[in-house]
C-alpha cells in the first residue's frame, strides 16, 4: 500500500517534480511558497525532506557549492518510485472524494 | 570587470549574524548542515537582503533558526510539559498526604527527558554541544506551555478555592511558578551536556552506511 502523504508532503514532492534537475533545497522552499502562495519556513521544508527520505520517497546527492552560499554544497533531491506511487495515490483519493461534486460547491454551507 | 577576489569579498560582506550562523550548525545533521546552511545564506543573499535591507534580513535569518530550533525538541518539550500539566492538575484536584513519591517521579521523568533529549540532540547532529541546546530549548517549551496552563489552572479554578488557593502558596506559589524554571536552567544544560556526550558516543557506535 502506498503511503498516505499529507498535503505539505505532496506539496514538497510536486515541487521536486516540477523542478526536475534543479531540485535542491531553496529552490524547492522558493517553489513551495509561489504553489501555497503562503511563507513557508525553511525548517519545515527540510524537515519534510527529511522525513521523505527517511520513508524511501526520495533520494538525495550532495551538488556543487557556489560563490553565493560562500561554496557551501547543494543537496538536490529525486524522486523515486515509491514517491511517485504515493503521488498518484493522493491524486486518486482526492479525485474519489470529489467524484460526482461540482467545483466549485455552492448552496451547501 | 569585477575581479573573483572582490566578487568573493563583497559577497562575504553580506552574511547573516555568525552567532545565528553557529546555532544552526548545531540544531541539524552533520550531513545536512552544509546544504541547509547554504540554502539559508542563499536566500539570505539573493532575496531577502536587497530587498529588506540587512536589519530585517538578520531579523529573517534568525527566525529561520528559531524554526528549526523550536522543531528539534518539540516532541520533548511537550512531553515535559504534559507531565508538568499532569502534576498540577492532581496536586490541585487530589493533593496528597505526602508530597515525595509525587516529586520523585515527575523529578525523576524529568531528569531522563533531559538527558535523552540531549543524547538525541548529539546522536542526531554529531555533536555534543548540540545536547545543551536541545535540552535547554525543550525546558524552554516545556516550562512555557506548563506556565500557561498554570495560569490558567489559577484563574479557572485555585483563586476560586480558599483550600487550593492555600495549597498552591504552600508549595511555593507564584515565587516557584516564575523562579525555579530560571534556578534550573544551569541543571538542564548540565543533564543536556551528560546526554550529549551520551548521544555523540551512541552516534559514533551507529553503523554507518552508504551515501
Amino acid at each position: 500500500m502506498a503511503d498516505v502523504l499529507g498535503a505539505f508532503e505532496q506539496a514538497v514532492l510536486l515541487a521536486i517534480v516540477r523542478l526536475g534537475d534543479e531540485a535542491y533545497g531553496r529552490a524547492i522552499l522558493k517553489e513551495v511558497q509561489a504553489r501555497l502562495e503562503r511563507d513557508v519556513a525553511a525548517g519545515a521544508v527540510h524537515a519534510t525532506l527529511e522525513r521523505l527520505e527517511n520513508k524511501g520517497l526520495v533520494s538525495s546527492r550532495l551538488g556543487s557549492g557556489t560563490l553565493v552560499r560562500s561554496g557551501r554544497a547543494r543537496r538536490f533531491y529525486r524522486l523515486h518510485p515509491a514517491g511517485l506511487r504515493a503521488l498518484n495515490a493522493a491524486r486518486a483519493a482526492v479525485d474519489s472524494l470529489w467524484h460526482g461534486l461540482k467545483w466549485p460547491l455552492k448552496g451547501h454551507a | 570587470m569585477m575581479m573573483p577576489g572582490m566578487e568573493r569579498s563583497s559577497s562575504d560582506s553580506i552574511r547573516p549574524p555568525r552567532w545565528a550562523e553557529a546555532v544552526l550548525g548545531l540544531l541539524v545533521r552533520s550531513d545536512e548542515a552544509e546544504s541547509v546552511s547554504g540554502d539559508l545564506i542563499e536566500e539570505y543573499r539573493i532575496t531577502v537582503y536587497p530587498s529588506r535591507g540587512r536589519l530585517r534580513a538578520d531579523v529573517w535569518y534568525v527566525r529561520q533558526v528559531l524554526g528549526f530550533m523550536l522543531r528539534a525538541p518539540l516532541i520533548c518539550g511537550l512531553v515535559l510539559a504534559a507531565l508538568h500539566c499532569g502534576r498540577s492538575l492532581l496536586d490541585t484536584f487530589a493533593p496528597p498526604v505526602s508530597w515525595g513519591p509525587r516529586s520523585a517521579v515527575t523529578t525523576w521523568s524529568s531528569i531522563a527527558l533531559f538527558v535523552f533529549a540531549g543524547a538525541w540532540g548529539a546522536w542526531r547532529t554529531g555533536r555534543a554541544r548540540s545536547g545543551i541546546l536541545v535540552a535547554l530549548v525543550t525546558y524552554a517549551i516545556g516550562s512555557t506551555l506548563g506556565l500557561a496552563f498554570d495560569v490558567a489552572l489559577y484563574v479557572s479554578v485555585i483563586r476560586h478555592d480558599p483550600v487550593k488557593l492555600y495549597m498552591f502558596q504552600l508549595t511555593g506559589g507564584w515565587d516557584e511558578e516564575l523562579g525555579l524554571p530560571f534556578m534550573l536552567s544551569l541543571i538542564v544544560a548540565v543533564l543536556g551536556t551528560f546526554g550529549g556526550m551520551l548521544g555523540k558516543l551512541l552516534g559514533a557506535a551507529r553503523p554507518r552506511t552508504a551515501a
